[in-house]
């Protein structure tokens, strides 16, 4: 409207009426007129609507199922291999039921030692019972996505994101990444909060400020992925990095083999204090 | 006279941070002449929300405390800086970012330490509550507007009003003890000021621990009961809103078929006791 009247159309755009007249309007467009006078609505300023009844509500999700009724929930793109046997009834899988046990599963590959048919837990290759890798790198990492970036959009570049204390530390002119352990961890190895830390393994290392923190249990250290950032001290792949690239120390490997699946959280490594090339 | 106030809700603030971006994007490169130079990119931040946790792991809670200018009744800024630093009659504190050219001593001025030093156009800058915005008719700081939780508000309101307001939510400011009176108020500052005793119960059931879920746990400080809580599904409590370093501090439990149990605590910051088996 503001616009409009800027340009010089604003009877036209709002067809000679008031915002007022515009609110009126809409009034009249609804029920509520049907119950209640303009004037009336003015006076009181609200119009508390009834809920609909029962047999016009929206559909609760999986009630068609359990009632065994045609699926009544909205679908985009309905097609045969959605249901079994009959169409609109019964889920996805093979045998149109909730399956405890996986049927297509079953057919695919059932002795598949890594995918068992039945939910079970199966220790980690990497993890807390993989006894000499553990005895080697005590700390479970955890790399979820980071908070305050959309993957590495935001991050880096000169960004004020950086500025975000709970993103980067800024410690002698440069933006570190951070990882979280618990003061129990960090009392061990003799690291206080916001020193430089080198995180390790086999695969790689890390430097990082530590922030200490009881957001993460005894044994577990905590960093995002998705640092914007690769910036090897020497040379690339052959020396630590100081951007923050955890994925640098996290599996490659598919959580099977016959599946296509990340493994970035079966991870294990070591913590030290880093000293090298801090000024 | 209407005067501009804002209120943080600590219980609200997930630390997010989108009021510092708000502000980041309101200021930085952009110049509102007769308000404020561009703020810099880097090494400055007029709104910033500072990170607490208490207790210890599984008992804790995390809080933020957006820090920002208090724009102070009694501003001490204002009394050191002939002129340069003024406040309006809308409660609005605001740095002439002509009259303040050169400086660098204000910055030490502020008791909350909130203006910082813009050494690329020389000039003391802090938060403006974005005057430039609400005299051209916005209702809300950028910071405001970008909070999705509706943490942080703002209420353009007359002195007595403004009064009620905060005696029906118990708002508080912070550091009361520097007397500036500040504009900026904080409801539940207990989770930023205050401590709490927390823990859990547990109890033996046919050699399996179980969570004793509706367990009495009285506090007692110098043998006078102060409050007295009741389990959750998990056998947790807490007791908050307590002082640091507040001393000695008993620990009654009563649950049925049990004997009363009785643990002393000392309470420094807040603490989670751990798990006390009946």
């Amino acid at each position: 409207m503001e616009i409009a009247k800027r340009l010089g159309l604003a009877s036209i755009y709002s067809e000679g009426n008031t915002e007022l007249d515009w609110v009126k309007r809409t009034f009249d467009a609804t029920d509520v007129a049907k119950v209640m006078s303009w004037k009336d609505f003015l006076r009181k300023g609200y119009y508390v609507a009834e809920p609909l009844p029962e047999n016009r509500r929206d559909p609760v999700a999986y009630r068609w199922y359990y009632e065994d009724r045609h699926k009544d929930v909205p679908e985009l793109t309905p097609l045969p291999s959605e249901y079994k046997g009959q169409w609109g009834k019964g889920f996805q899988t093979q045998s149109g039921k909730f399956e405890f046990e996986c049927s297509s599963l079953k057919r695919y590959d059932p002795n598949d030692p890594e995918r068992p048919v039945i939910c079970k837990y199966i220790p980690s290759w990497e993890g807390r019972n993989t006894t000499e890798l553990y005895e080697k790198y005590p700390l479970q990492l955890i790399t979820p996505h980071p908070r305050y970036s959309h993957h590495t959009i935001g991050d880096g570049k000169g960004s004020f994101i950086n500025d975000v204390s709970n993103h980067r530390v800024l410690i002698d002119g440069y933006y570190y990444w951070i990882v979280r352990i618990n003061p129990l961890d960090a009392a061990k190895r003799s690291i206080k909060e916001s020193d430089l830390v080198e995180v390790f393994n086999d695969r790689g290392s890390v430097i990082c400020a530590a922030r200490l923190t009881e957001r993460v249990p005894a044994g577990t250290v905590h960093s995002y992925e998705s640092s914007a950032k690769y910036d090897p001290i020497g040379a690339p792949g052959k020396s630590p990095d100081r951007g923050g690239c955890m994925n640098i120390l996290t599996p490659s490997r598919m959580i099977i083999k016959k599946a296509h699946g990340m493994a970035a959280n079966s991870c294990l490594v070591e913590i030290r204090s880093w000293e090298g090339g801090r000024k | 006279m209407k005067k501009w106030h804002l209120v943080v809700d600590l219980e609200k603030c997930i630390g997010c941070y989108n009021c510092y971006v708000a502000c980041k994007d309101e200021y930085v490169d952009n110049d509102w002449p007769k308000y404020s130079l561009p703020q810099k990119r880097h090494d400055q931040k007029w709104i910033d929300p500072e990170h607490k946790e208490r207790g210890q792991h599984p008992l804790i809670d995390v809080t933020y405390l957006p820090r920002l200018c208090m724009h102070c009744e009694n501003a001490p800024c204002v009394k050191n800086s002939n002129g340069a630093i003024y406040k309006r009659e809308d409660g609005i504190v605001l740095i002439d970012p002509i009259k303040a050219q050169g400086r660098s001593e204000l910055v030490k001025s502020c008791p909350y330490g909130m203006i910082s030093w813009n050494d690329e156009y020389k000039v003391p800058q802090k938060c403006t509550f974005c005057a430039h915005l609400l005299d051209e008719g916005w209702k809300k700081a950028r910071c405001v507007q970008a909070c999705p939780l509706g943490a942080l508000r703002m209420e353009y309101m007359e002195e007595n009003d403004f009064n009620n307001l905060i005696r029906e939510e118990k708002l508080e400011v912070l550091h009361p003890e520097i007397q500036t009176k500040p504009q900026v108020y904080y409801k539940n500052l207990y989770r930023y000021t205050k401590c709490f005793i927390a823990g859990s119960v547990a109890y033996k059931k046919e050699g399996i621990e179980r969570c004793a879920e509706g367990c009495r746990v009285c506090l007692l400080k110098d043998k006078e009961k102060i409050i007295e809580k009741v389990t959750d599904n998990y056998g947790d409590f807490k007791f908050d809103g307590l002082s640091e370093n507040s001393g000695k501090y008993m620990l009654e439990f009563y649950f049925n078929g049990y004997s009363k149990l009785l643990k002393e605590v000392k309470l420094g910051k807040s603490i989670n006791i751990g798990v006390i088996n009946l």
